[in-house]
C-alpha cells in the first residue's frame, strides 16, 4: 500500500516537472493547471503513504532517515501549496517538484523496513523534534526555490520564463517570509533535540557533527534575518544566502550522515 | 538592532565597546563561530596526538595540535569567541532597551537575553556539574561518596528488559533506591525516563550479565562474581575467562545465544595459561565441570545495570533559557502590531 502510493507520488511529480517545463517553453494555461494538479495530487499520495506507514507500524513515521526523507519532501510540497495561493509560477512548480523527486529518490535507496522503536527513540521530545524539523526544512526548501526564482527573474527580466514570475520585490518579500517562518521552528528543532538528548543521555549538547551542522544552519539564517533588519539586505545577496542556507540544511541531513561519523546514528 | 552610528569610530575604550556592540561584529562572530564549528566537525575530535601526525602529516598535525583543533570546542580560543559573542549580544540588547518602541521589540530582547541565559547555564554546568558512569548488579549497593557525591548511596533492587514480539528490546528498566541522610527515594527508571530527585539525575545507560560461581584450586574454594567476558586469576600465569550464554543451544554447541532470554543459562569457561588455551567447558547452571584439573561451579547469574549518575544545576538554567526563547519568539511574532508598523508584517 505504502509502496504503491509512494510510486504514484513519484510518477505524479515526474509528470509535474515535465508539464511545467513544457509550459516554460510554450506557455499554456491548461497545461499549467495540470502541472499544479499533479503536484497537489502527489502531495495527497505522499500524505496517504505516510498514514499507511503509521497504521502499519502502529507509530508515527518519525524514526528513520527513510521516513524523514518522505516527511521532508512532504513539508516542501506543503509550503509550496500554501504559497501557490499567492502566486502561480511554472518555474516554481518545476523546481519544487524536482527537489521533491531528488529527495524521494535518495530516500528510496535507504532501508525501508518497519521496525519497532528502540528505547532511545521513544520520546515525546523526539516527536516534537521531527515535527518542527518538517516545518523548518519545508520552509527553508521553499525559500531556496524562491532564491533561485529571484536569480532567474533578475537575469531574464520580463522575457521568456520571467514573464510568469512576480516582481523582484515580491519575490524578495516571499523569500523573507519563508525564512522568517522557518527560523523559529529551526530554533525549536535545536531546543527539542537538546532536551531529548538531555533526557536520554544526560548531555544536552555534545557537538556531534549533526547537531553542529544544524547550529551552523541556524547561524546562516540568523545572519540573514539580522542583516536584512539592520542593513536592509535584499536582492541577489539575500537570495544567495537562502540558497546557501538550504545547502547547509541538505548537508546536515544527508552530507553529515554520509561523510562525517557521529553519535547521531539514527538518522 | 539599531546600528546608526556604525560609521563613526571613536577613540579609546569607548571605541572598543562601540565595536563590540555593533551588528557588524555580531554578524562577523556568527560567521567565525560557524566556520570554526564546521572545522571541528571535519577534523576528528579527541584522538591521540600521533593520530593527527599520521593522518595529516608532520607539519599539519603539529599545527592542529598547536591550535587545539583536536579538541576545538573546549579550546581557549573557541570559548573566548563564545564569550565575545555573548558580550556582543548583551551590549546589543542593552542598547535596544533604550529604544523599545513596541511589544515585539520586547520579544526580540527577551529572545537575545535567553541566549545569554543558556551561556550562563553552560558555564555553571562546566564549573560545578559532575557526572559518573557506574555498573551495579541487581541487589548491589554503592556508596556514592566514592564517586564524588557524598551523603548518598544507591541500591539496585531489580533490572528487567521488556521485549517486542520479535525479541527486539522495547525498554530497559531499573528499580532503584536513592538514599540520603534524611530521605529515601524509590523509583523505576528507564531509557528516556531518568530519576530526578535530591539534585540527582540518574539515567538508564547500559546493561549486561554477571555470573557467580567458584573454582576449586587445590581444595580451596575461590569465589568469582564476574561481568560477562571478564577474567579471574586462578594462579600465577593462569586465569579463567567466562562468557555467559543465556539461551545455550546444546545441538550446535555455539556460544551465540539463541535468544536474549535466559531460557537455558550456561557459562562458557576457558582456562588460559599465558594467553594459551588449556581447556574449555560449557557449564549449565548449578553444575560443576572440571577444566585442566580445576573443578568449576556455575552457581547463579543476574543482570547488572549501567547508570549515569549526574548532578548538574546548570541544566535547569539552560532549560529556563529554552523556555525564554519560546516566549521571546511568541512575543516577537504574535504580539499585536501598532498600525504604523504594519509594513513589517511577516516578521
Amino acid at each position: 500500500m505504502e509502496g504503491t502510493l509512494n510510486l504514484a507520488a513519484y510518477g505524479l511529480l515526474f509528470l509535474g516537472v515535465v508539464t511545467s517545463l513544457i509550459c516554460l517553453w510554450q506557455p499554456n494555461k491548461i497545461l499549467s493547471k495540470i502541472s499544479l494538479a499533479t503536484v497537489a495530487l502527489a502531495f495527497v499520495c505522499l500524505t496517504l503513504a505516510l498514514i499507511a506507514r503509521s497504521v502499519a507500524s502502529g507509530r508515527l513515521p518519525f524514526a528513520t532517515m527513510y521516513e524523514f526523507t518522505f516527511l521532508f519532501a512532504w513539508g516542501i510540497l506543503f509550503f509550496f501549496l500554501i504559497l501557490r495561493t499567492k502566486f502561480v509560477s511554472d518555474l516554481l512548480t518545476s523546481l519544487v517538484a524536482l527537489l521533491a523527486i531528488i529527495i524521494i529518490s535518495y530516500g528510496s535507496t535507504l532501508p525501508s523496513d518497519i521496525r519497532p522503536l528502540m528505547p532511545a527513540l521513544q520520546s515525546f521530545w523526539l516527536e516534537l523534534h521531527v515535527i518542527t524539523a518538517i516545518v523548518a526544512y519545508g520552509a527553508f526548501g521553499l525559500s531556496c526555490c524562491l532564491g533561485i526564482l529571484y536569480m532567474v527573474k533578475e537575469k531574464v527580466g520580463d522575457q521568456g520564463m520571467g514573464k510568469s514570475l512576480p516582481e523582484l520585490s515580491k519575490l524578495d518579500n516571499m523569500l523573507h517570509w519563508s525564512v522568517a517562518l522557518g527560523f523559529p521552528f529551526m530554533t525549536l528543532v535545536l531546543i527539542t533535540g537538546a532536551v531529548w538528548a538531555e533526557e536520554v543521555w544526560g548531555r544536552w549538547w555534545s557537538w556531534d557533527p549533526k547537531e553542529t551542522w544544524a547550529l551552523i544552519t541556524w547561524f546562516i539564517y540568523a545572519g540573514y534575518l539580522h542583516a536584512r533588519k539592520t542593513y536592509g539586505l535584499q536582492g541577489k545577496k539575500a537570495a544567495m544566502m537562502a540558497i546557501i542556507g538550504f545547502a547547509a540544511v541538505l548537508f546536515t541531513l544527508f552530507g553529515v550522515s554520509l561523510l562525517l561519523p557521529g553519535a547521531h546514528s539514527y538518522v | 538592532m539599531t546600528d546608526t552610528n556604525s560609521k563613526f569610530t571613536r577613540p579609546g575604550g569607548k571605541g572598543v565597546i562601540h565595536l563590540l556592540s555593533s551588528m557588524k561584529m555580531g554578524l562577523f562572530l556568527l560567521l567565525l563561530i560557524g566556520a570554526a564549528s564546521s572545522l571541528g566537525s571535519l577534523i576528528p575530535q579527541g584522538e591521540e596526538a600521533f593520530f593527527y601526525k599520521n593522518h595529516y602529516g608532520e607539519l599539519m598535525g603539529a599545527f592542529i595540535l598547536l591550535l587545539s583543533l583536536n579538541k576545538l570546542y573546549g579550546s581557549w580560543w573557541f570559548i573566548l569567541l563564545g564569550a565575545v559573542f555573548a558580550t556582543n549580544i548583551l551590549l546589543c540588547s542593552v542598547k535596544r532597551l533604550k529604544t523599545l518602541n513596541s511589544i515585539r521589540a520586547v520579544g526580540s530582547v527577551v529572545l537575545h537575553l535567553s541566549i545569554l541565559v543558556i551561556f550562563i547555564g553552560s558555564l555553571v554546568s562546566g564549573l560545578i556539574g559532575q557526572s559518573e558512569y557506574l555498573e551495579l548488579g541487581t541487589g548491589e549497593s554503592i556508596d556514592l561518596a566514592t564517586k564524588g557525591f557524598p551523603g548518598y548511596s544507591l541500591h539496585v533492587k531489580d533490572f528487567k528488559i521488556e521485549y517486542y514480539d520479535n525479541l527486539e528490546p522495547k525498554q530497559y528498566i531499573s528499580k532503584l533506591t536513592l538514599s540520603g541522610e534524611k530521605n529515601e527515594v524509590n523509583s523505576e527508571i528507564s531509557v528516556n525516563h531518568p530519576l530526578k530527585a535530591e539534585g540527582f539525575t540518574i539515567y538508564q545507560q547500559s546493561y549486561g550479565w554477571k555470573a557467580k560461581g567458584y573454582i576449586d584450586v587445590g581444595g580451596k574454594e575461590q569465589q568469582f562474581d564476574l561481568v560477562n567476558g571478564a577474567d579471574v586469576i586462578v594462579k600465577e600465569n593462569i586465569k579463567m575467562r567466562v562468557i555467559y550464554v543465556p539461551d545455550f543451544d546444546p545441538s550446535s554447541g555455539d556460544l551465540r545465544s539463541r535468544s536474549p532470554l535466559p531460557n537455558n543459562p550456561h557459562l562458557a569457561c576457558a582456562i588460559l595459561q599465558n594467553d594459551q588455551l588449556l581447556a574449555v567447558e560449557v557449564i549449565p547452571e548449578g553444575a560443576t565441570k572440571e577444566l585442566a584439573g580445576y573443578p568449576v561451579t556455575f552457581s547463579s547469574y543476574r543482570y547488572y545495570t549501567g547508570l549515569e549518575v549526574k548532578q548538574d544545576p546548570g541544566v535547569k538554567i539552560i532549560y529556563t533559557g529554552f523556555v525564554l526563547i519560546v516566549i521571546g519568539f511568541l512575543i516577537r511574532y504574535l504580539a499585536p502590531l501598532k498600525t504604523a508598523q504594519k509594513s513589517e508584517v511577516g516578521l
